[in-house]
């Protein structure tokens, strides 16, 4: 019941790391909407389309778009090429200030800032070489399957072979992909307690890192399978909506943001509570 | 005594040829083609072929009787051939050498037995003991390395009205499967342009007769008369055959049977060979259908089931009927899926994964494509080489129609958690999408086309047929279709045969606003490279004393023109349709009036389907915010949502 006692802690008493959290993203994405709401009054102007946006998708409209507008379509890759970097170095920064918060079970901004002074940068590099891990894992499975897929589609009698390889492979890296958490975390919790060198504390600790891995993984799991049925739920919901509760998705979407926000907040706290515990 | 012996020899032989014949009589029974009563077409070039399946080997022995009737007023004295599987015996050949063609990149470190060829060994004319002459010839690019059609010099010429027998003794060995004809793993075989087949003998558009027979280049198929086949194939009786027409079995000995193709009115044969391919059979009206399928695409065999049943309902309702008797339809394993998305006689081919989402209708998309292709390359055989837009474009017209009329009019695509594409909106965005300088003419000879061929010769067309339904109203779009179906069924209709039919139904259109300027707008969409692009410059609204003058200004760009609707929306609710007829580059609209405009849109109704942006057709004096800001929270949010999950990772 570790994910229970955890979820109940971090939407119970620590909802205002959760709203810190969520109120940093937001700040992130606030530019990116009203650079688009910009963006799309260039490439539409005055014309109906815009009005027809408000209704079902239409695809007419978005692939003219696209078609015709491929300079202004330009400077908004240009704008998450500046903001998803960032928008991540926010969200590992602000994992140091939650880290903090739930070991102090302190609720205050004060706490979550001094989190981020203390631990931002250690919390940072732990986060880039968990990227240059993860990059290089998912390299590892996934060249093998695509550099092999059209080997698979001409000598492999069956395709629910293949798709099942697929299948198995994507299992593999979700594995490895939650290892490297697991790692990544543990390390960020021992950094909590032992404020020493940062790589040193990444590689060391197997046995510690190890045990988080198997028994906290029907929690962890757990937590992530909620994340994905919200999401499922969301997209279910909202291409149900009436074209013109266009607010009423909007505020939809930022609960269902600020729920996500909270799950992976629990998550953090299952990986601490345990490293904490059996330390 | 001897006469009695010679009565009882007569007897033997009586019975013996009568047992001899047995099977192919009676194998046959159940494969009677609707046409047998009368022919259905003229019937110019008849197959009889008896093949030997080696497939070990993947190879054909086969003998092979044409017969041709000569309905040129010239007296005939060489046959040309199309030799097609020769495109993949070695790198020299046109299909190959230019690396336009499918699989042209995976040529090399080819080992020997996975190329393929078909070569003929002997060729006599009726009554003359001595063989024909061959020799190569190259009438398309001069290739003298190609061997893809092969001359004939006859002993004697065929005159006028007569008809030529002709005796073919062939080898056919499939190729490890490039595009379409070939073999894969596991016994899968593919036959298509596998055999000598005749080309067309006929007066081209200067009134010179000859024969045209072109070259296999990439993109040309098909060109070729109605005529008969009857195929006898000795092959392992545990396999699975199918192909064009109806087809019945009789087992020859332990392991071995003779399966027996009979296709009448029919321009080709194709036929596919597998010990691993699973087989529905379904009715409709008397219409015999055969889906073939390994059995890991079980769980989506009824789509296909569904999407060709529907097909013939909607072809026959809507263009004409379909004359023939079965239609059998392949999804290949992935292991011969370059064999699939193709069309032959009375024989289909699709092309799907295991657990395809049934939201992605790409399954009955191409099903309905090549199904299509029954009526326009088939039953209308145009020449695909020389004019691949009538078959490919309408094929395409009639795949969107099906499909929207099958699975509905926004979502017949793709239709996942509200975000749906529609066929023909899919297929305009492909025409829409070609880069600028980068086309050619629809019209233009398939080898001589430069630019993206899928999107000139498929997108354009149909987008351009659409436009042209827009403007004509569907009743009258489809009488003139059924119309042109009816004249040239059975025939090898041209280009200009439609556009004549199109030219003359549009003057007897007088409500339609693009009748008077028909000519030169089909003219420069077939034969011209334009597009065109209509758009609201800018509208203008001055008051005074309660009196408004509005002038709106609009622009066409690109020199494709037609006549357009506008439609002026006023604050009290009245809504104005006007005509604009489009062959200026600008042009003012000046209105008056006690209300202000709301809205100015061109082409409300999106007739005209050839304008590259339909997003500058329109002008609203007070555009609405809440559009923009779904999409921009949408996005924002999906922002938000990758963030955190990888923000949960690092």
């Amino acid at each position: 019941m570790r994910y229970v006692q955890s979820m109940k802690k971090v939407f119970g008493v620590h909802r205002k790391v959760v709203w810190i959290c969520y109120v940093v993203l937001l700040i992130v994405s606030i530019p990116l909407a009203f650079l688009l709401y910009d963006l799309f009054a260039k490439v539409w102007e005055d014309s109906l389309s815009v009005e027809r946006l408000i209704g079902e998708f239409d695809y007419t409209i978005w692939r003219d778009a696209l078609n015709q507008e491929q300079e202004t379509w330009k400077s908004l890759w240009k704008m998450l090429a500046v903001l998803f970097p960032i928008g991540l170095m926010l969200m590992s920064l602000s994992s140091a200030g939650v880290y903090y918060c739930l070991d102090k079970k302190s609720v205050r901004v004060g706490d979550f800032l001094k989190g981020i002074r203390t631990l931002g940068w250690r919390y940072l590099a732990i986060a880039l070489v968990m990227i240059c891990l993860l990059a290089l894992w998912s390299l590892a499975i996934w060249t093998y399957y695509l550099s092999h897929l059209f080997e698979f589609l001409e000598f492999w009698k069956d395709d629910r072979y293949i798709v099942w390889l697929g299948a198995g492979l994507l299992a593999i890296w979700g594995v490895g992909a939650y290892v490297l958490f697991m790692i990544g975390n543990v390390a960020k919790v021992e950094q909590l307690q032992c404020r020493g060198n940062v790589l040193r504390s990444f590689f060391t600790g197997w046995r510690n890192k190890w045990n988080a891995c198997i028994r906290l993984a029907p929690s962890i799991l757990l937590i992530i399978s909620i994340g994905i049925a919200i999401t499922v739920l969301y997209l279910g919901l909202s291409s149900t909506f009436k074209p013109s509760a266009v607010l009423v998705l909007l505020l939809f979407q930022q609960l269902v943001t600020w729920g996500k926000v909270g799950l992976r907040i629990s998550a953090y706290e299952t990986v601490r509570s345990f490293v904490v515990g059996t330390s | 005594m001897v006469l009695l012996i010679l009565r009882a020899m007569r007897l033997i032989i009586f019975f013996m040829s009568f047992f001899s014949l047995l099977p192919s009589f009676a194998d046959t029974s159940t494969c009677r083609e609707k046409s047998d009563a009368h022919a259905l077409s003229l019937r110019t070039t008849n197959y009889v072929m008896e093949l030997d399946l080696d497939e070990s080997k993947h190879q054909v022995q086969g003998k092979s009787t044409i017969t041709w009737v000569n309905r040129s007023p010239d007296a005939v004295s060489t046959l040309r051939l199309y030799m097609y599987l020769n495109a993949f015996s070695n790198r020299k050949s046109s299909y190959l050498r230019n690396g336009r063609g499918i699989g042209s990149d995976q040529v090399d470190d080819r080992p020997a037995e996975d190329w393929g060829w078909v070569k003929v060994s002997q060729a006599h004319q009726e009554k003359v003991e001595e063989p024909l002459k061959q020799s190569y010839v190259s009438p398309t690019d001069g290739n003298p390395e190609d061997q893809t059609v092969l001359e004939i010099a006859l002993w004697e010429p065929v005159d006028a009205g007569d008809t030529l027998r002709l005796e073919l003794e062939f080898e056919s060995k499939l190729p490890r499967i490039f595009g379409r004809s070939g073999f894969a793993e596991f016994s899968f075989m593919h036959w298509v342009h596998w055999y000598p087949k005749l080309g067309v003998y006929e007066e081209d558009l200067d009134g010179t007769w000859g024969w045209n027979c072109h070259q296999f280049l990439p993109q040309m198929e098909f060109y070729g008369n109605h005529g008969n086949y009857e195929v006898l194939i000795n092959a392992p009786s545990h396999w699975t055959l199918g192909g064009s027409g109806c087809m019945g079995v009789s087992v020859l000995d332990d392991s071995r049977s003779r399966f027996h193709f009979v296709a009448h009115d029919v321009i080709d044969f194709a036929w596919v060979a597998s010990p691993h391919l699973q087989v529905i059979e379904e009715q409709w009206n008397d219409v015999h259908l055969r889906y073939l399928y390994p059995s890991s695409h079980a769980g989506h065999a009824d789509r296909l089931v569904q999407a060709a049943t529907f097909g013939l309902e909607y072809m026959t309702q809507y263009v004409g009927d379909y004359p023939y008797t079965t239609l059998t339809v392949l999804d290949p394993p992935v292991y011969g899926l370059r064999s699939g998305f193709m069309e032959y006689p009375t024989y289909i081919t699709g092309g799907s994964f295991y657990a395809w989402p049934r939201q992605i209708r790409t399954i009955e998309s191409l099903v309905l494509h090549e199904f299509a292709h029954q009526y326009f390359m088939q039953l209308l055989a145009n020449n695909e080489k020389e004019e691949a837009w009538l078959d490919e474009g309408f094929a395409t017209y009639y795949e969107d129609r099906i499909m929207e009329a099958m699975l509905g009019e926004r979502s017949s695509l793709f239709d996942v958690f509200g975000y749906h594409v529609s066929n023909s909106a899919f297929t305009r965005n492909e025409y829409v999408s070609i880069a600028e300088g980068k086309t050619d003419p629809i019209g233009t000879k398939s080898w001589e086309i430069e630019g993206p061929y899928k999107a000139i010769i498929y997108s354009k067309t149909a987008t351009f047929l659409k436009t042209l339904e827009c403007y004509m109203g569907r009743q009258d779009f489809d009488a003139m279709m059924r119309r042109y179906f009816e004249a040239h069924k059975f025939t090898n209709p041209r280009g200009e045969d439609f556009l004549n039919l199109l030219r003359a139904t549009l003057k007897t259109q007088d409500d339609n606003i693009l009748s008077p300027h028909a000519d030169a707008f089909i003219d420069e969409a077939i034969f011209g490279t334009s597009t065109c692009d209509y758009l609201i410059k800018d509208v203008k609204q001055d008051g005074q004393g309660g009196i408004f003058d509005h002038t709106i200004r609009l622009e066409r760009r690109g020199d494709l023109s037609i006549p357009v609707e506008v439609a002026v929306k006023f604050e009290d609710g009245v809504d104005q349709l006007l005509v604009w007829d489009g062959q200026e580059q600008a042009h003012e609209m000046h209105l008056s009036g006690p209300h202000r405009i709301l809205s100015v849109e061109i082409d409300p109704h999106r007739k005209n389907q050839m304008d590259i942006n339909f997003n500058n057709n329109s002008f609203a004096a007070r555009p609405g915010k809440l559009g923009r800001a779904k999409y921009a929270g949408k996005l924002a949010f999906w922002f938000q949502q990758i963030t955190n999950t990888l923000a949960v990772l690092l």
